[in-house]
């Protein structure tokens, strides 16, 4: 092993560079400089860790200096940090490289798809209901403020066409704190849509363009799988993940100038489908067809003219909510795998007979 | 070293030339990426504290690779203190993106708050990067002067917007003399004379600018008059084919010669750096070409954007190579850089304070 080397020395305060030879014997480093040797304890001496293969300086208790290039025994000679010999192996070795490579794609997507999802669903479900309707206050007021929707708003209970399906909902879930409002503004367009603290809204628009009730009913109950599933706090959350993450790996760093990723502010589409699901079981629940709501989204779909700036700003329900086959197929097909559920759920639910008898006249 | 005498020869007296001698970087892009990449993972699988050291790591494999005189650069600063100026941040962060659900004028007091500390977090930051910044054992320092920065950030801040950024040029040749003339390397100061005004350059650019687009757009003009009048005797889908090509074309030329642009301003700041910034009686040169310049940041741009980002660390190192080995200093004689002094103890040269890392306000010779 090398204990030896020619290096170059210099002084305290000085930037004078002078050719010296630096020794390491036992717990002694030895400095010999122009004919005179200078001692040091070993303890006292700091190396710079290893890195690329940047010369390595040594610094002495005396606060002067000495260059070594670099050699792979300094290490085990000064006795620097283990965690700093493993990081250089890391960076030094092809294959450490390679299998950083893969995992950091594999562990970016399961953070993204696994691990962000996941933790904001726990947080949301801890999260106690008056912060819910704190959230609440906060994004109607600043939809008032945009003149998105108008301060004073009708409950939709008051209508006769929805007492009792709203006074079931709120029997069933007295937990989620439901509340339906109707806004009769045009701005934000044909639209519905659930804000954390249990509150739904729905446009007059909306009611206008599905024409039945019975397809309001659907779309609203999608709306209430959302906060049953507290779905709009768990995207809250996961969307300050993203861009907590971002800030931390990519965020302050110069140069990597990274195209930032298009957040979108739509629910991911497992969300969708739990919303769906919830939907499909309820109207399951009132011996309904699951395809109702596709019917529905259809409905609300059709000849949809072209979006004003202001429902482009918002998302109009439609655009947060495409229908895709996929998605219709699935709540055509839902009722097929309940057949055998729903003969039950008709005698248990007696009661629930209303939306049936609406859409079967 | 190379300034090593060799003993026995007695060196006759000569008189002393001056000295040309050239920046020079030895850092490889394949070591580079190997280091960044396996920094990059840690720092995800951390969540992110990794970050500080992987900054640090990357920081000092780009000093430690800049050589002058046979002598690399250093970099110094302890990861723990960026990391604590990184978690103020992100604390920061965070209650400023639930502000606005507690009270929507909230996230509005947290920028007001942001912008009064904006020039302290300035200064703040270039003091810690040049604290830490070492070479030949000799400390870089920054001489901090709170109100005089305050005075001209809110000040020219000011006219700037009542200018419509006319005022720009004439804010940025403020900031160089504030910084510049505060920057010392050990106990020798830096002198930015401030005797020449930025806005020849910068009108030169405009005017630049105007001329190649509108260059592009005749010429662009031209060949869609050419391909329109030949396309009633050829194919019409093939000229439509020719029209969609000569399109993207003009796109990508006219983005092309955004970077020249910028390449001009830097390579024209050079130049006055060098006629302006002198280290006692060191002066800079600078050997910038502007369409070389471009064209690298050009393909740097290329090489990230068609790698999904895994080009970054090559495209940091090319830059790095190109514009420190174009860079060189004038100096009366070899020995100059020999003769400097730091009459600073190690205590007095660390630049405490946790938040100091906050905006990486870099402040190197371009490299
Ligand atoms: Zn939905």
């Amino acid at each position: 092993m090398t204990y030896e080397w020619k290096a170059e020395y210099f002084a305290k305060g000085s930037s004078k560079a002078t050719p010296c030879t630096i020794r390491v014997l036992g717990d002694q480093v030895f400095v010999e400089v122009d004919g005179q040797t200078h001692r040091f304890p070993l303890g006292e001496v700091e190396v710079s860790d290893r890195l690329g293969n940047i010369p390595r300086k040594v610094r002495l208790p005396d606060d002067s200096m000495v260059k070594i290039e670099d050699h792979p025994d300094i290490d085990e000679l000064f006795g620097t940090s283990e965690l700093n010999v493993f990081i250089h192996w890391l960076e030094s070795h092809r294959y450490a490289v390679i299998i950083a490579l893969a995992s950091l794609i594999s562990f970016s997507y399961l953070f993204y798809f696994e691990f962000l999802p996941c933790s904001a669903k726990m947080i949301a479900s801890v999260t106690p209901q008056n912060v819910k309707e704190q959230l609440d206050k906060s994004v109607i007021n600043s939809l008032e403020t945009l003149k998105l929707i108008e301060p004073e708003r009708e409950a939709l209970i008051e209508r006769d066409d929805y007492k009792e399906f709203i006074e079931q909902q709120l029997e069933k879930y007295p937990e989620l704190h439901l509340k339906f409002e109707v806004i009769k503004g045009e701005e934000i367009g044909p639209n519905a849509f659930a804000i954390a603290g249990g509150t739904v809204m729905v446009t007059e628009k909306l009611i206008e363009k599905v024409g039945s009730h019975v397809y309001v009913k659907a779309i609203l109950l999608h709306e209430i799988g959302h906060i049953y599933h507290n779905h709009v706090l768990q995207n809250i959350i996961q969307r300050m993940g993203i861009s907590l993450f971002l800030f931390a790996v990519i965020g302050a760093d110069d140069i990597t100038a990274v195209p930032m990723l298009v957040m979108s502010s739509a629910y991911s589409r497992d969300l969708e489908r739990e919303a769906d699901h919830f939907a499909a079981d309820a109207l399951i629940g009132y011996d309904l067809e699951p395809s109702l709501l596709a019917k529905a989204l259809e409905e609300l779909t059709e000849d949809q003219p072209e979006s004003s700036d202001t429902e482009k700003q918002f998302d109009s329900f439609t655009s947060t909510h495409p229908l895709t086959e996929e998605r219709s197929e699935y709540l055509r097909n839902y009722q097929s795998s309940r057949i055998s559920k729903s003969d039950q759920s008709r005698q248990d639910d007696d009661d629930d007979q209303t939306l049936k008898e609406e859409v079967e006249p | 070293m190379e300034d090593s005498q060799t003993p026995g020869v007695n060196p006759i007296p000569v008189q002393q030339e001056p000295q040309t001698l050239q920046f020079e970087f030895r850092g490889n892009g394949w070591e580079f990426f190997k280091i960044w990449i396996v920094n990059t993972v840690l720092t995800v699988i951390t969540l992110g504290i990794f970050s500080a050291w992987a900054k640090v790591r990357t920081k000092r494999y780009l000093y430690g690779n800049s050589y002058l005189g046979g002598q690399n650069f250093e970099y110094l600063a302890d990861p723990i203190k960026i990391l604590k100026g990184r978690l103020i941040v992100g604390g920061f962060f965070v209650l400023y993106l639930f502000s606005g659900y507690v009270h929507f004028a909230l996230p509005i007091i947290f920028l007001l708050i942001l912008v009064g500390l904006t020039p302290f977090i300035i200064v703040k930051s270039i003091a810690f990067n040049l604290a830490y910044t070492s070479h030949r054992n000799i400390r870089f320092r920054f001489e901090k002067d709170y109100p005089e920065a305050y005075k001209r950030y809110f000040l020219w801040v000011f006219i700037m917007v009542i200018t419509i950024y006319i005022g720009f040029p004439a804010a940025l040749r403020r900031f160089y003399d504030y910084l510049f003339n505060r920057v010392k390397y050990g106990d020798t100061k830096f002198t930015f004379k401030n005797t020449e005004s930025l806005y020849p350059i910068y009108i030169g650019a405009f005017f630049l600018n105007i001329a190649i687009v509108v260059g592009l757009g005749l010429i662009a003009g031209a060949l869609y008059f050419v391909v329109s009048m030949l396309s009633a005797t050829i194919a019409v889908t093939g000229a439509a084919g020719f029209i969609a090509v000569g399109y993207f074309a003009f796109i990508i030329a006219a983005y092309g010669a955004s970077f020249y642009v910028y390449a001009v301003i830097r390579t024209w700041t050079f130049e006055y750096f060098a006629r302006q910034l002198f280290i006692d009686d060191i002066r800079l040169e600078s050997h910038l070409v502007a369409s070389e310049l471009g064209m690298l940041n050009f393909t740097n741009f290329l090489l990230i954007l068609f790698t999904v980002g895994l080009g970054t660390p090559w495209a940091i190192i090319r830059f790095r190579r190109y514009t420190l080995e174009k860079l060189s200093l004038v100096l009366p004689s070899k020995e100059k850089l020999d003769q400097f002094v730091s009459s600073q103890s190690k205590s007095e040269s660390a630049e405490g304070d946790a938040a100091a890392d906050i905006f990486d306000v870099d402040f190197d010779f371009g490299f």
